[in-house]
């Protein structure tokens, strides 16, 4: 019997086509998690999170045979999921915008940062300052945590996709959001 | 070099929570383990003809309730009304079976 975990997800999406239902099971279970906390940090609220984890695998259950093998299968789940939830904040007329451009427009962060940053960063591998570093995460504009956590899950190549920006927007923003982490983090107010 | 241990910090701060088990379930009672279409139709099918059966025999049952007619009881019942004109009925009967059967 074939070894599912080893395939490929274009090789997975084949064999759920061909009539293998543990094929697109065994794909549910390779991102269930990282869809999951994609889906959470959006729309924070369990219950919504779970019904459009629901309706991105559905959909993907009922239009994997027009799916066609490119290697872009994570693309296309993450790209599905975004989609399903703009859906939702327009259908609760919640005005969490996902494009804004955050306050400080297209400035990069030069800044010299503080001395002792090496030291921050010991403090910050702790448990308790993961937790805090998370907590900073979740203050930041929304597009921004977006891409931090796209980050976790997909290349720069495929957030391009997700998001349709060019690559190079993509490659900034991304820049431009872990330096931000970077500042507040290190400031002596966060420590 | 720093930019890439922040970069590392923050993959660490934002480790995937395990997608609750019942989610994943539902996912697949809807998906790969929802009974065929054949199946839940047959067993509505199966549901339907049961009905019906259940339904025929019962009309069937309370249709065969009636009983033959016992004169005897039919004697005594009219006899005890004490109305002259049934009082002999029973020779009456007999008469009409003698003629008759």
């Amino acid at each position: 019997m074939t070894n599912l975990s080893a395939l490929s997800d274009d090789e997975l999406i084949g064999q759920f086509a061909s009539g293998t239902a543990q094929a697109f099971e065994e794909l549910v279970l390779r991102y269930k998690n990282s869809l999951y906390q994609y889906l959470m940090s959006l729309v924070r609220d369990e219950g919504a999170a779970g019904d459009l984890f629901q309706d991105v695998f559905l959909a993907l259950y009922t239009h994997a045979a027009d799916f066609k093998a490119q290697g872009k299968f994570k693309s296309w789940l993450f790209l599905t999921a975004r989609n399903k939830t703009l859906n939702y904040f327009r259908d609760h007329k919640q005005t969490v915008s996902l494009d804004e451009p955050d306050e400080e427009g297209n400035e990069f962060w030069h800044d010299v940062l503080p001395d002792g940053e090496v030291g921050h960063l010991e403090q910050l591998q702790s448990r308790e300052g993961l937790e805090r570093l998370k907590a900073l995460i979740d203050t930041l504009p929304p597009h921004q945590q977006e891409m931090l956590y796209l980050r976790q899950y997909l290349s720069f190549a495929e957030i391009a996709e997700v998001l349709h920006k060019p690559l190079g927007t993509v490659l900034a923003d991304c820049h431009r959001a872990v330096q931000k982490v970077r500042k507040l983090a290190s400031s002596e107010e966060f420590l | 070099m720093n930019n890439e241990k922040w970069e590392s910090l923050i993959s660490q701060a934002l480790q995937a929570p395990a997608a609750p088990a019942q989610l994943v379930e539902k996912v697949f009672a809807k998906t790969t383990r929802r009974p065929s279409w054949w199946v839940r139709y047959k067993m509505a099918l199966v549901g339907c003809v049961t009905a019906v059966v259940v339904a025929v025999c019962v009309g069937v049952g309370m249709g065969s309730r009636s009983v033959p007619l016992d004169n005897g009881k039919l004697v005594v019942y009219m006899s005890q009304t004490q109305q002259d004109e049934y009082a002999t009925f029973s020779s009456d009967l007999d008469l009409f079976e003698q003629e008759w059967f």
